[in-house]
């Protein structure tokens, strides 16, 4: 039985198929302008490499911001439910689930069975996402998959009073020219973004087992922080991106055999 | 450069012609239908002459008692609703960036805001005096006695107070406007028309409570108005009591607002003017919103007999004013009645109207009736601070949410 989950996030879209509920093969472009298109492109890349065919398929759910528009997909739901089912599958003890993306973050609250108990978003703008982070590793001249590292070598963070991607910039260009080191203005970036994200988990509830997914789950500085200001270990899936679409292809999988998962 | 056509120019002079109200009014017998046309008359009526009539028009907050005003031979116009309309229509962006170039912060609550940008750009009618009280909304007074100054029109405040056992101060407060103004109320008269459209109003609540769903939300909170102002009007009595026949007959005919009604909602607060798509939103997954407190009737008829202690009670029983214990009570009591499966409270920016209340009632609702609760804040006005994606996606997931709560719970 054949099932995939689409994840048409706002900085990249993910595939993942499943073949009876286990995990065979995914992959991830950036999203770029045009998501349909991109969809349906890193889904044939997905299939070419199992040489498999669309209409091998038993069930495709489309999650992320751009689900509204996968023609091709049985079903669209939301990546608050196909987040915390997918969390759910790989981590079945947690119950608080911390996504980072492109664009949002959420904190997502779960039952026994990994359906959704609660959940919060962001507000408003990209604060506190994998976007601030891009924005300011730019800004820094620092590549972004060495940021997270450089804000632990420093042992201090620098002031960011503000989590506002545009504000916090005006911000890192001001310590920049006061000579500030790059590592310290990266912990404090770091640092504002934790704190950001510790006030939403209150909001739903801090429980002993937590999932961090999401591109951002890459970023050892927001992961170590993140620990350390909780002081609890945090959960770390192998592949923190895949997790929304994986628990999209496990909900077609879920819904197929009947079980005890409905929605 | 030479211009044929000044839409704002055109505007001013249509609110001000009699003729253009003559049309509308034509327009409203021929296309509306029952009580959506009585909404419409009572409207146009009341711009008409807040516009164009000998009558004092009387600039008031949301939640001054519209009976006071007909009971003092005034036109009631509340520049919220001008605001919540020109949203519907598209235009407040204008407004509200007229306001802000007058040193508005653009934090403020975007209805005064609104408000003072329409005032600016010319739009509304002279006020022969305002009217504003304390209650829910905090920075109503301050815009309308700003708005006092620029039209050189007295002002007026009735402060509410918070807890019950002071009302005899906003009785006073209320006798002595009424001294000020050198008016005779016509109490008797006022009182009767509030109490018979009440009366039609509680018959509309009750067939909200059956199922299914006949009356849609996006239409029922666009009426609000009607709350604020029709009451004590002889057109109130017309509305409420057409809407009364329209959903008996609906309930009859089992003519559904959608086939498939899987969830019922409260909404709390009100909803964004200028989108519908929260409602298709939760349409399309089979979602309805059953009822909106804001069409609650909190308070009781008023009673001819001791019409400034029943003035006064309205104001101060309002659902959103007064001990967080008694409103989270009466939401308690729209659950159980309407039947509801999860509750979604709408947070406007720079409104203080929930402080305080959405954290105490989203655990009660968990803790007590495993009710899911949703918090989503927006913008009733200014598009300018609608997120659809996001607004989409909490949506959806809520949804999704009750559906596999009901499911646990089988």
């Amino acid at each position: 039985m054949l099932t995939a989950g689409i994840d048409v996030g706002s900085r990249t879209t993910k595939v993942v198929i499943l073949n009876n509920g286990k995990w065979i093969g995914e992959k991830i472009k950036k999203t770029g302008a045009n998501s349909i298109k991109k969809a349906e492109e890193v889904f044939n890349m997905a299939l070419n490499d199992l040489d498999l065919k669309t209409k091998n398929f038993d069930y495709i759910i489309a999650t992320g911001y751009g689900r509204v528009n996968i023609s091709f997909a049985d079903e669209k739901i939301t990546e608050i439910t196909c987040h915390g089912l997918g969390a759910h599958k790989l981590f079945p003890k947690t119950k608080t689930i911390i996504d980072i993306g492109g664009q949002d973050s959420k904190v997502i609250s779960l039952d026994d069975k990994g359906r959704v108990d609660d959940f919060v978003m962001n507000d408003k703008c990209a604060a506190g996402t994998g976007r601030f982070l891009e924005v300011m590793a730019d800004n820094l001249e620092v590549p972004l998959e060495k940021i997270g590292e450089l804000s632990l070598q420093s042992t201090e963070a620098a002031d960011i009073s503000s989590t506002c991607t545009v504000f916090a910039e005006s911000e890192v260009i001001s310590l920049v020219a006061e000579g500030i080191k790059k590592s310290k203005i990266l912990r404090g970036l770091h640092k504002a973004i934790v704190k950001r994200m510790i006030g939403m988990i209150h909001k739903v509830g801090l429980n002993k087992e937590i999932t961090m997914t999401g591109g951002v789950c890459h970023n050892n500085g927001v992961y170590k922080i993140l620990e350390k200001e909780l002081g609890i270990k945090i959960n770390r899936p192998s592949k923190p991106q895949y997790v929304g679409a994986y628990g999209a292809a496990n909900l077609g999988y879920v819904k197929l055999t009947k079980q005890n998962f409905k929605i | 450069m030479f211009k044929l056509f000044n839409k704002k120019n055109f505007i001013k002079k249509a609110l001000n012609t009699g003729f253009s109200y003559e049309i509308a009014k034509i327009i409203a017998h021929w296309k509306a239908e029952s009580f959506m046309k009585e909404a419409f008359l009572f409207n146009i009526e009341k711009a008409q002459k807040a516009y164009n009539s000998n009558k004092p028009t009387v600039w008031c907050s949301t939640f001054v008692p519209s009976e006071l005003i007909y009971s003092i031979g005034g036109v009631p116009f509340m520049p919220e609703v001008a605001a919540g309309f020109v949203s519907t229509i598209g235009m407040a962006e204008e407004a509200l960036q007229k306001a802000e170039s007058d040193w508005l912060n653009n934090d403020l609550c975007s209805i005064h805001r609104c408000g003072t940008g329409l005032m600016l750009e010319g739009y509304m009618p002279e006020p022969d005096y305002i009217i504003a009280s304390s209650h829910l909304c905090d920075g109503a007074k301050r815009y309308l006695q700003h708005i006092s100054q620029e039209y050189e029109a007295p002002f007026y405040l009735l402060e509410t107070s918070y807890y019950n056992n002071e009302i005899e101060y906003v009785v006073s407060q209320i006798k002595e406007l009424i001294d000020e103004l050198g008016i005779k109320p016509k109490f008797e008269k006022v009182f009767k028309r509030s109490n018979k459209a009440y009366n039609f109003h509680k018959k509309v609540n009750e067939l909200r409570k059956k199922k299914p769903v006949v009356y849609s939300s996006e239409r029922a909170m666009n009426l609000v108005p009607m709350e604020f102002m029709s009451f004590g009007s002889k057109k109130g009595i017309d509305f409420y009591k057409k809407l009364a026949k329209t959903l008996e007959k609906r309930l009859e005919n089992n003519e559904r607002i959608i086939d498939e009604q899987k969830h019922r909602l409260l909404w709390l607060h009100l909803k964004p003017y200028y989108s519908q798509e929260i409602f298709t939103t939760l349409r399309n997954k089979e979602a309805v919103i059953a009822f909106e407190e804001y069409n609650q009737l909190y308070w009781e008829q008023l009673d001819i007999n001791n019409p400034y202690y029943s003035l006064a009670e309205k104001m101060m029983n309002h659902f959103g004013w007064g001990e967080l214990d008694k409103q989270l009570k009466d939401i308690f009591r729209l659950i159980e009645d309407y039947n509801i499966d999860g509750v979604i409270g709408f947070s406007h920016w720079g409104c203080r109207q929930n402080n305080g209340r959405m954290g105490m009632l989203k655990k009660k609702l968990k803790d007590e009736n495993n009710i899911p609760f949703l918090n989503i804040q927006g913008d009733l006005v200014d598009s300018r601070n609608y997120q659809k994606g996001q607004l989409r996606t909490r949506l959806q997931a809520f949804v999704e949410l009750i559906e596999m709560k009901k499911e646990a719970s089988k």
